[in-house]
């Protein structure tokens, strides 16, 4: 059991550095999405949305094709860090976050749709700026939305497995995260260990699901 | 004298409906902006406050450009305290974090009523702590109104702001709302289809009809316009004290003084305004002993005024250094010998000037 726990804490890792970088990216691109009344914005959702439907293994290989170090963007990651994209654990954010990317936008877009014009317009009125209406009134009012996108971007960075796989390969402590690991343990037919890493998950995950919705359930509506 | 106030010439289209304004108002006092429901009134508070798109034409304050064909200010820099019918209170902040959420972000120095003052006009102590979703839609309405007073407005716009309040309650609250945007110098523009409450508020009314914003007129003549068959005067005055037995209140009209019901809540020594329709102005030569008629007041007859076509003659009535205009008919007259310059007793039944009877 000892083995796997460089893979948690990589896990973890991963996970945790994806859905802050979401929050920051997610947050503005939501945003628009809620409020823009641009002819573009289907399509921009239609993107956000892709990596629902799309086999994970085609995201992976298609970064693989972009981050690799003879593609622009590897080589430049290259002469910058003097290390690779591929097979490394920035290879790994990047990838996790196109991954997660619908499940932090989506539940932030609803939350922002969810407000209205009618209070922004009343704090516009009262002297608070863009930036200022956004911390002090949309910040508040789409509170539950935030924890509902952090928690599920967050989790479902933890079970992602062909992304990672194509991106990332298998390297212990680099990017043998969680699902790599418990494949390896199948692949050694050590079902104990494999027992227990995926039970983990399936608790984990259960858990975590039941606090989205029971948060979901209590959230008020804000009509007024 | 042109540079100071609200001037707007604005043309916006929303889908087939065309909003035409175009006025200069005073730079203090109240505009009460009158017109049916759907004639656009709303739309026109809103093209002022810079909250929609699509317009076009110029708006400016204070000699300050707000908008100008595609250029506009924004509105949070605009220092527009606005009332809005619907209230839009914050639900994740209490009354008090309401209030305070404006008062925060006005210029430190900004002069302007302050907290305790709006309170106690608002009569808002008892909801400070509360939440905003326990609230009524009056009470509502009143933080609201607070809300956008704290935030020292350099105008108000105010959207229906009393509509969900209780009579009793809007009648004692105009007066002192009107007294303190006048000691304080805040011009407002104010949008209601109630006729009581735009004669309690307004110096000036901004009729709307099907879009188009007529000219601005005095209150006074703007009420004698609404319906010339029934002629009216508008008195103001004090609150001098109340009857609490009787349910009575006496109003100072200078030396002269009226007793009439509904004024229960007013607080003594408010300033209001009393409509008092001609028709319900009677003549006596001298003070009538054994009558009902509670309100005899001496007053001097300024002008006799015959209506050609009907039985009636109008007369003005001098009531220190205001006019009471008493609708009767001729014959009356003849028979009283009534003479411009001669000295009569007006009779006004109390129950004619309650003012919950509008």
């Amino acid at each position: 059991m000892s083995g796997s726990v460089p893979a948690i804490l990589l896990t973890l890792n991963l996970a945790a550095v994806t859905t802050l970088i979401l929050f920051v990216l997610g947050t503005p691109l939501a945003w628009w999405l809620a409020n823009t009344r641009s002819r573009v914005r289907p399509f921009i959702e239609a993107i956000t949305a892709l990596p629902l439907i799309l086999p994970p293994t085609v995201i992976g290989f298609y970064l693989l094709i972009l981050l690799n170090p003879t593609a622009p963007i590897g080589r430049f990651w290259v002469t910058v860090t003097g290390d690779t994209l591929t097979f490394s654990f920035a290879g790994l954010v990047i990838a996790s976050i196109l991954y997660s990317l619908p499940f932090m936008v989506q539940p932030l877009q609803t939350a922002f749709d969810r407000i209205g014009r009618d209070q922004i317009e009343a704090a516009a009125s009262l002297g608070a700026s863009p930036l200022d209406r956004f911390f002090s009134l949309v910040l508040p009012l789409s509170a539950r939305g935030f924890l509902t996108a952090g928690i599920l971007t967050f989790i479902h960075t933890i079970g992602e497995f062909g992304v990672v796989l194509m991106v990332g390969g298998n390297i212990p402590g680099r990017t043998r995260t969680l699902s790599i690991a418990l494949y390896d343990h199948v692949e050694a037919l050590r079902y104990d260990q494999a027992h227990a890493l995926a039970a983990g998950l399936v608790i984990l995950s259960l858990i975590v699901l039941s606090l989205v919705y029971w948060l979901n359930r209590r959230s008020p509506r804000h009509d007024g | 004298m042109t540079d100071s106030g609200l001037e707007f010439d604005l043309t916006r289209r929303i889908g087939g409906f065309i909003l035409r304004g175009r006025a200069s108002l005073p730079a203090c006092g109240i505009v009460s902006v009158s017109g049916s429901s759907g004639a656009g009134k709303t739309s026109l508070l809103r093209a002022i406050a810079g909250l929609d798109s699509g317009l076009s034409g110029q708006v400016r304050f204070a000699g300050e450009t707000w908008h100008d064909g595609t250029c506009r200010m924004p509105v949070h820099r605009r220092r527009i305290g606005i009332a809005f019918q619907d209230t839009r209170l914050f639900p994740h902040q209490s009354v008090a974090g309401n209030l305070a959420y404006g008062a925060a972000r006005a210029p430190a120095g900004t002069p302007g009523p302050d907290r305790a003052e709006i309170i106690a006009l608002l009569d808002l102590h008892p909801l400070l702590k509360r939440a905003v979703a326990g609230l009524s839609g009056g009470e509502r309405q009143r933080v609201s109104l607070g809300r956008a007073l704290l935030s020292r407005p350099r105008l108000l716009l105010l959207d229906e702001p009393l509509s969900a309040v209780d009579t009793a309650r809007r009648n004692r609250l105009l007066p002192d709302l009107r007294q303190l945007l006048l000691d304080h110098g805040i011009p407002a523009l104010h949008v209601s289809h109630s006729r009581a409450e735009i004669a309690q508020l307004a110096d000036h009314v901004l009729p709307v009809r099907d879009g188009q914003c007529g000219a601005c007129h005095p209150l006074n003549d703007w009420l004698a316009a609404q319906d010339a068959s029934h002629p009216f005067s508008l008195l103001e005055g004090h609150l001098a004290g109340h009857d609490t037995e009787n349910g009575l209140s006496t109003v100072r009209l200078g030396e002269a003084s009226l007793v009439l019901p509904g004024l229960g809540e007013v607080p003594a020594g408010a300033s209001l305004r009393l409509i008092v329709r001609a028709r319900d102005v009677a003549l006596a030569l001298d003070p009538v002993p054994g009558l009902s008629i509670r309100n005899q007041i001496p007053v001097r007859i300024k002008g006799i005024r015959p209506q050609p076509g009907t039985a009636y003659c109008d007369l003005d009535l001098a009531l220190d250094g205001q006019v009471l205009t008493a609708r009767i008919t001729r014959a009356a007259a003849d028979s009283l010998s009534l003479e411009t310059g001669q000295s009569v007793i007006a009779l006004i039944k109390s129950a004619t000037l309650d003012p919950a009877q509008e």
